[in-house]
């Protein structure tokens, strides 16, 4: 089973260039999650919150088995003619139209957001330290792999009290051999030889 | 008096953390000293503070309420009739357990002791993301251990829990075995090809799972089963109801530990070579039990023809309760001389 980086689009359109992905609201699309983790657009837009990116593991397809030809006793059933094409209605033709429009609109904002782009992908060079954000989001039959970026797990602070002087029984025990001066050592030889 | 040069500690810390139990190691000399404490406490009201006192017992004196920590707490559990708690809930902490860490970190700190010097390195045992339950993680677990450790003075390295047996039972074998760690809360396992981790992964069942399968089947409670257990049993004999019970998920949980190894391998064949056979290593507080590696050999052998790995042999760490913590101390020590 391969890791993959679910990409969901969340904003009206957005293009991620060096994937070469043009996405509109509501697409979802999945690729290697190494490729996903080295791609630098794709930084610019989870930043930009264009995009929503899960870490998942998806099962293997299951092939649909093709069924047998049934062989009939008194010969094939022929198959049915097949459905003639319905006829456009005006109210068709109509909405043909109004997705060219909307298609010609979509063009014009890409171009503009790539424009947009070219300025963060500039500003973000002169930004230090610049942190991912990662949805983490489990859902069922998925296993989403969790950012390790250790600023998303709060934990909290002061937790060994300096104050307290912990009176318990504990079970100390010495005994003499060899066995982890020797491990030691010869971890530290295997690795020399790595 | 000068100290002894044989006595002076070495610099390197070791620390198993479990559900039942938290074990450091270090050494000092020529000798390993581990310390080992029940991960168990219980709370009770400022008013208990003088039948604790008239008992002798040791407490956690926090204003509103007092502590008792380790193994007085499963004895003053008794007396007061109340149930000890376990900061570990399956082998790992739960978010939002405020007062749980705040405990482990008390109990940590007493385990650890004060550090040899500043900075000290202290590698700690994390188990394995477990593969029946993606939605517990390990992130959150590892985050506060390492606050606690280093809040007592230590730089904190988290290590993996199986992986730790490699280190310090597998050292004849070039570091190539495969180790499975039987806990309390759950099962760890790693396969390591000459000290490279090649595979890792935990279940969330263990000592704990044990106890609770035979309870259910015989309708009695997981404390009577408890007591049985720590009795003593032959899981290759049992006497009672309870113990066949026992014997019975002892075996399911071997069973399932073996068909997981062989699983997860086959998902990941041709990611690397196993030349040579390499031994299987069993460890833990649950592998313990009466004739467990004999009963585990059985449960092998049933499933040995189709096993993807080659195994040249099956046997139990030398010392099984400490085997995590001395594991842990051999890569601490390491740190030290890399420093």
């Amino acid at each position: 089973m391969m890791k993959e980086a679910k990409i969901t689009c969340i904003c009206k359109t957005y293009e991620i260039k060096d994937l070469g992905l043009d996405l509109v609201s509501g697409d979802v699309v999945h690729i290697e999650a190494e490729k996903a983790r080295t791609s630098r657009d794709l930084d610019v837009a989870k930043w930009a919150k264009g995009v929503r990116v899960e870490y998942v593991q998806r099962t293997k397809n299951v092939k649909k088995k093709v069924p047998e030809v049934v062989r009939h006793a008194f010969g094939a059933i022929p198959s049915p003619p097949p459905n003639p094409k319905p006829k456009q209605t005006s109210r068709e033709v109509e909405m043909s139209s109004e997705v060219k429009a909307q298609t010609a609109e979509i063009q014009g904002l890409k171009a503009q957001l790539a424009e947009f782009q070219a300025i963060l992908l500039g500003a973000l060079k002169d930004i230090p330290g610049t942190q991912q954000v990662a949805s983490v989001a489990p859902t069922a039959g998925t296993v989403v792999e969790e950012t390790d970026d250790p600023s998303r797990v709060f934990v909290p602070s002061k937790l060994v009290d300096d104050t307290v002087k912990v009176k318990a029984k504990a079970k100390k025990k010495r005994t003499k051999s060899k066995g982890v001066a020797d491990a030691t050592s010869a971890l530290r030889e295997a690795r020399k030889k790595e | 008096m000068p100290r002894k040069k044989a006595d002076k500690p070495r610099l390197g810390v070791g620390l198993d953390i479990g559900t039942m139990n938290l074990v450091s190691a270090r050494q000092i000399g020529d000798e390993t000293e581990t310390v080992r404490m029940r991960d168990v406490f219980i709370d009770l009201p400022p008013n208990a503070k003088k039948m604790l006192k008239l008992n002798n017992t040791s407490f956690v004196d926090r204003g509103d309420e007092l502590f008792v920590l380790g193994d007085a707490a499963l004895a003053v559990a008794n007396v007061f009739g109340s149930e000890p708690r376990r900061p570990l809930s399956a082998g790992l902490v739960a978010a939002g357990e405020i007062e749980a860490l705040e405990v482990l970190g008390l109990l940590i700190k007493h385990v650890l002791g004060p550090p040899t010097k500043k900075g000290e390195h202290c590698y700690f045992s994390v188990p394995a993301p477990p593969v029946d339950d993606p939605t517990r993680d390990i992130v959150y677990h590892k985050a506060v251990f390492e606050k606690i450790v280093t809040e007592c003075g230590y730089t904190g390295h988290s290590a993996n829990e199986a992986m730790a047996i490699i280190y310090a039972e597998a050292a004849k074998d070039g570091f190539s075995g495969v180790a499975i760690s039987f806990g309390s809360g759950m099962t760890n396992v790693a396969m390591s090809v000459s000290t490279i981790e090649a595979l890792s992964f935990s279940v969330g069942r263990g000592g704990d799972w044990i106890d609770k399968g035979a309870a259910t089947s015989v309708g009695v409670s997981q404390a009577r089963i408890c007591a049985i257990k720590e009795k003593g049993i032959d899981l290759l004999d049992p006497e009672t109801r309870e113990q066949e019970a026992l014997s019975f998920y002892y075996k399911e949980l071997i069973r399932n530990s073996l068909d997981q190894i062989a699983k997860r391998f086959a998902a990941q064949t041709g990611q690397f070579d196993l030349p040579d056979p390499i031994p299987l290593i069993v460890s833990g507080g649950t592998s313990m039990a009466g004739n467990f590696m004999t009963l585990f050999k059985q449960v092998f052998e049933e499933k040995k023809k189709r096993f993807p790995v080659p195994i040249s042999e099956i046997r139990h760490a030398s010392d099984p309760l400490n085997a995590v913590a001395k594991g842990m101390l051999v890569q601490a020590s390491l740190e030290h001389e890399e420093d």
